[in-house]
């Protein structure tokens, strides 16, 4: 071989190796423009599995994505797998995974059945060569491309092994990245549906104050989660009578919401046949008891004013007593005893009567009022309350206004802290 | 809800440090109270002296177990309760269900004269 011969010889191989290095280059641009512009977790996937195949020359292809189990961290869970064939029995098989899992790097097989890495595995009998590599995003295996059997009955090379890598390395961060985006959208799907949630059990509660002969009436509500476990109604019986009540749901959050709207339903279908306060506890007693676990009770305070006598009937269910403010500033509380709802199916619940006199004023509240906690965890306290109401002049019989007074000294006494439980508040007064 | 168990006489003694307010303690509570019942050991006292903080999840917590206890032949007495402790017992009638004792010593007695 002359000079001239050699020469021709090395810039020939020269030439194959660029034409070589501008092709998998190309394929790479070819990738890169192909999934960076999409957040589809899936299209995503199929670009990168349809490339390997025709950049690497094999049938078939697939990527498995895994995740850690939240339950055990040093397990790691199979999540989806995306394959160039519905139907291709070629998929990662356990101790594939296992290896993949461990070593974290390319995976070159040429002959399965005499591997010596994988001696016990049952091969399908499709498998003729397989080539797998690592998808990492931030040191943490996301998911493993492999390709299936190079064509022509051909073996999978190095310079396969090398190009599969540096496709794996460069499509793991944006397979991330969509698998991140695809989880914030359904936080938010789960956020959005949370709000529909408030919204309709806002609406439940009463919008406004009601028209009511001789007396005022308001209750105000508000939650510290999305959804509250907390609740106050009240609704006309007929001419003569209303009911109002307030009560709190243990627990908080969806469980509790649920629970409140089907107390409301019990309550609200019961009032209208029952006209004492302690039988129509017994009777949502026993419906609670029926619908809900152990652990779950609500306590509530029900009482039934007569707006033309003035007699106001209660009856409690392990709520707290509310307050009676006179006209003359003093206090009382009203107290009845009973066993939250919910607890034993048979229970029995005592009534007892007042009369509101002119200028008198009901306070019914739940304990997200007295134990809203300021930074140093100190309490309200029933003692700040009692201030607060006993201080309340005139406003007494103003709903809104002393609902508003006795939130403000709440609010002044926890500062920033965040709401830790539900606050409601209900205020019943005949006008002076 | 954090919490040791000792036996004292032929009782369990559950002391609560801090805080009784559900969440995934209440199911740690629950498994425990079904070992005792598997092991045949069902009278349960609760000392309350050392929590500071409970909430209507937290009664739900005590209330499940005492219908366990009982549903299975045991009891569950309370113990320490503190003042504030013992009001919310009060008002929520809870001092008529569980059966409350001023002091550990008188809620072990009161079992051995069961």
């Amino acid at each position: 071989m002359n000079d001239f011969e050699q020469k021709y010889r090395r810039i020939e191989a020269e030439n194959k190796r660029l034409k070589k290095a501008v092709g998998e280059l190309s394929i790479l641009n070819d990738l890169a423009l192909a999934i960076s512009g999409s957040l589809d977790s899936e299209k995503i996937v199929r670009a990168i599995i349809s490339r390997s195949i025709r950049a690497i020359d094999a049938e078939q292809g697939d990527i498995t994505m895994v995740v850690e189990d939240k339950d055990n961290p040093t397990q790691t869970l199979v999540r989806s797998m995306v394959s160039t064939s519905i139907h291709s029995p070629l998929h990662l098989n356990q101790n594939l995974l296992g290896w993949m899992q461990i070593n974290k790097k390319p995976l070159l097989i040429n002959e399965p059945g005499n591997d010596e890495r994988f001696r016990n595995v049952k091969w399908d009998e499709s498998v003729r060569s397989l080539l797998c590599a690592p998808l990492m995003a931030k040191s943490r295996l996301i998911g493993i491309l492999t390709v299936y059997n190079k064509k022509g009955d051909g073996l999978f090379d190095e310079s396969d092994q090398r190009l599969l890598s540096i496709i794996a390395a460069q499509s793991a961060q944006v397979v991330e990245n969509a698998r991140l985006y695809q989880e914030e959208q359904a936080y938010q799907e789960t956020r959005r549906e949370m709000e529909l949630a408030s919204g309709i059990q806002k609406k439940m509660l009463p919008s406004s104050p009601p028209e009511m002969e001789g007396y005022a009436l308001d209750g105000r509500n508000l939650t510290a989660h999305s959804v509250g476990g907390d609740y106050y109604d009240y609704m006309p019986l007929n001419d003569e009578h209303w009911m109002v009540c307030l009560g709190d749901i243990s627990g908080k959050g969806l469980s509790a919401a649920l629970l409140m709207s089907n107390l409301q339903a019990i309550l609200r279908g019961q009032a209208l046949h029952e006209s004492s306060p302690s039988k129509i506890l017994r009777n949502a007693n026993i419906q609670l008891y029926r619908s809900t676990h152990a652990e779950k009770f609500a306590t509530l305070f029900l009482g039934i004013i007569n707006i033309r006598t003035n007699t106001l009937r209660f009856s409690s269910a392990g709520h707290d007593y509310p307050y009676l403010i006179s006209s003359d500033d003093s206090l009382r509380r009203l107290i009845a005893n009973g066993l939250p709802l919910g607890i034993f199916e048979w229970c029995e619940y005592e009534d007892d009567s007042i009369e509101l006199k002119p200028g008198d004023s009901l306070f019914v509240y739940s304990d997200g009022i007295t134990e809203s906690m300021n930074s140093a965890e100190e309490e309200f306290g029933e003692e700040n309350l009692e201030k607060g109401l006993i201080t309340a002049g005139a406003d007494r019989c103003m709903p809104e206004k002393l609902i508003d007074s006795i939130f403000n000294a709440c609010f002044a006494h926890s500062g920033n802290q965040p709401l830790s439980d539900d606050m409601t508040a209900l205020v019943l007064a005949r006008n002076p | 809800m954090k919490y040791s168990i000792n036996e004292r006489y032929n009782c369990v003694v559950f002391e609560i440090k801090g805080k009784i307010k559900g969440g995934p303690d209440a199911e740690v509570f629950r498994n425990d109270l079904q070992k005792l019942i598997d092991e045949d050991k069902k009278n349960v006292i609760i000392d309350l002296g050392k929590v500071n903080f409970m909430n209507s999840s937290g009664i739900g917590i005590l209330i499940g177990g005492f219908k366990t206890m009982r549903a299975n032949g045991g009891d569950i007495k309370l113990c320490n309760a503190d003042k504030r402790l013992t009001s919310l017992l009060m008002v929520s009638h809870l001092n008529t269900v569980f059966d409350t004792h001023d002091s550990l010593d008188s809620a072990v007695k009161a079992f051995e004269s069961k």
